[in-house]
This record gives C-alpha cells, structure tokens and sequence, in this order.
C-alpha cells in the first residue's frame, strides 16, 4: 500500500528527495503547468528535516498552482496519480499559512476541488501524518 | 430534535465548506486518561504532554484578516477564530462582543476563557462534549457562530453610528 510509512526510508543520507528548481523552471517556461505541479509534488521534501529545502518546495507547489486557471483545476487533479493527491492537499493548507503571498480564494477552489476528487480522507490524511510539506 | 440551524447562502460559502470538512475530520476523538498523572483526564491539545497525541496544526484563510486555527488531538479539539476588524470602531466591538462572551465561558461550556494569541477567540471542545452533544451539530454551531458574529458587528456599528447621530443631532438644536 502506497501509504504505509517505512521507517528505513527515514535515514537522510539516501532520501534526499528535492525538486529541482531549474528543471521546475524549465517546465513553467514551456507552459506545462500541470507537468511542473506534479513534478514537485513526486519530488516533494516530506521525510526532509530542513526547513529552508521545505519552504523552496512549497513555493514552487504553490506558485504553480496559482498559476494553474481556475477552469483547469479539475483536470490538472485528475492527471494527478492518486499517491500524490495528498501531497497535493497538504501544499493547500500550506498555502493557507501565507495569505498575504497566495490568493486565499484560489486556494479555496484548489480545497473543494481536491475534496471532491479524494473525500475526507485525504484531510484526516492531512491532519495526521507525520510527513508534513 | 432541537430546532435545526437555519441554512444560509453567503458569498463566502467555500470558506465554510473547506472549514467543515477540516472540522468533520478533526472531531475523531476520545476519552484518553493522562499518561503523566494517575487518575487525569486533561485536553491533551492545551497539556501537549506527547507529541504521540497531537495532530498537525492546520489554518484556513479567506484573506489576511480573516483566519481560523484549527488543533487537534486523540481527545479534544481548538479552534482558533480571527474575526474580520476593518477599522477602530470595529476592533473595539469586537474585543468587547467577545470579551463579554468569554467571560460566560462556564456557561458556554465549549469556549476558551482566554484567546490564543494572535486570535479573538477560542473554542475548547473536549471528548465529554462530544460524549453529550451531536458532533455534527458542533461543526454546525462553529459554522454557524462564524456567520453571525460578521453580520453582528456590522449591526452593532451600524447602531453605534445611527445613535452617535441621533446624540450628536439634539445636543446641537440647543444651538439653533
């Protein structure tokens, strides 16, 4: 199951998962703003404990999405795989945290559209797991 | 049943929605006696006595101004409400309004006596009230709080100004 956490994951030195900003880069440029999002949430920095590797990641999540035209948000969630539709949820509450750098009421689209898709699940998923964004 | 909240459409409705889902999946809590204290029961969202206990801290915003705090753990649940203060007026009714509520706490059962800072108000919602009360009408009741306490505020300053007026008119015939 693709949510069972593995503790033998947690050892740093071989997880270092990070999105790259230029590839990142590279994807906004060309427009491919669904493509980028889901690059950042498969490389999201969720075993890191640096708050900085954090922070980066989570303004690349969010700008994207910000990015993304209310009208395509549920297509861009129904590209999304399943596994990273959590992810995804987490940068919304993350979002949240910062109103001042991210349109509160875009990201309250982003949360009806991804609560539809995954149910209620996916905040208790939110509210419990130790992997925080 | 007691009567039902009256359902209200207002222009903020994914603001309400996103906050009672969160709170829907917030409230799975139960009784956990302290594992510090023999024959304890405390909050463990205001003791944090282990990080085992507690969920993750989560905020929902409108805008700036407007934000709610919501912390959860295996037997209670905090919810945090920074209320819309657009100008002076507003920022002291708004103290007073829920400086009077919380001084009722007793009462109120699930208020906080005093905000967390950075908030105007608090709610403590503990196992034993969930034990005594609907969950779901709860989350109505923190829906529903929310949409009136705007809507009373603007009442009040509406009074205010209207009063100020009627004052400040029949103190200035004596001038006439």
């Amino acid at each position: 199951m693709t949510n069972q956490i593995d503790d033998k994951d947690d050892d740093l030195s071989i997880n270092i998962v990070e999105p790259d900003e230029n590839e990142w880069r590279k994807l906004i440029d060309d427009m491919k703003y669904v493509r980028a999002l889901e690059y950042v949430l498969q490389n999201a920095p969720v075993r890191a404990k640096d708050l900085e590797k954090k922070k980066k990641a989570a303004h690349m999540a969010l700008s994207t999405m910000m990015k993304i035209k209310p009208s395509e948000i549920s297509d861009a969630i129904n590209s999304i795989p399943v596994p990273l539709r959590d992810t995804l949820m987490k940068y919304v509450y993350k979002g949240f945290e910062n109103p001042k750098d991210y349109s509160s009421s875009a990201l309250l689209t982003w949360h009806e559209k991804v609560l539809a898709v995954t149910g209620l699940g996916s905040i208790v998923r939110v509210l419990t797991d130790r992997r925080t964004v | 049943m007691t009567q039902p909240v009256p359902p209200r459409t207002s222009a903020h409705k994914p603001y309400l929605d996103a906050i009672r889902a969160t709170l829907q999946a917030a409230f799975c809590i139960e009784n956990f006696e302290s594992q510090v204290v023999e024959r304890h029961n405390k909050p463990e969202v205001e003791v944090k006595s282990s990080k085992q206990l507690l969920l993750n801290p989560v905020v929902i915003s409108r805008n700036q101004n407007e934000q709610i705090l919501i912390e959860g753990s295996v037997n209670s649940v905090r919810i945090s409400i920074a209320v819309k203060q657009a100008d002076d007026l507003e920022k002291i009714l708004c103290k007073r309004l829920m400086r009077f509520m919380m001084q009722r706490a007793d009462d109120f059962h699930i208020l906080r006596r005093k905000p967390i800072p950075g908030y105007d108000i608090s709610f403590l919602i503990t196992n034993f009230h969930a034990e005594t009360m609907y969950k779901h009408r709860l989350v109505d009741f923190i829906i529903y709080f929310l949409e009136e306490i705007d809507k009373e505020i603007s009442e009040m300053k509406l009074a205010v100004s209207s009063r100020a007026r009627m004052c400040a008119e029949e103190f200035l015939k004596k001038f006439n």
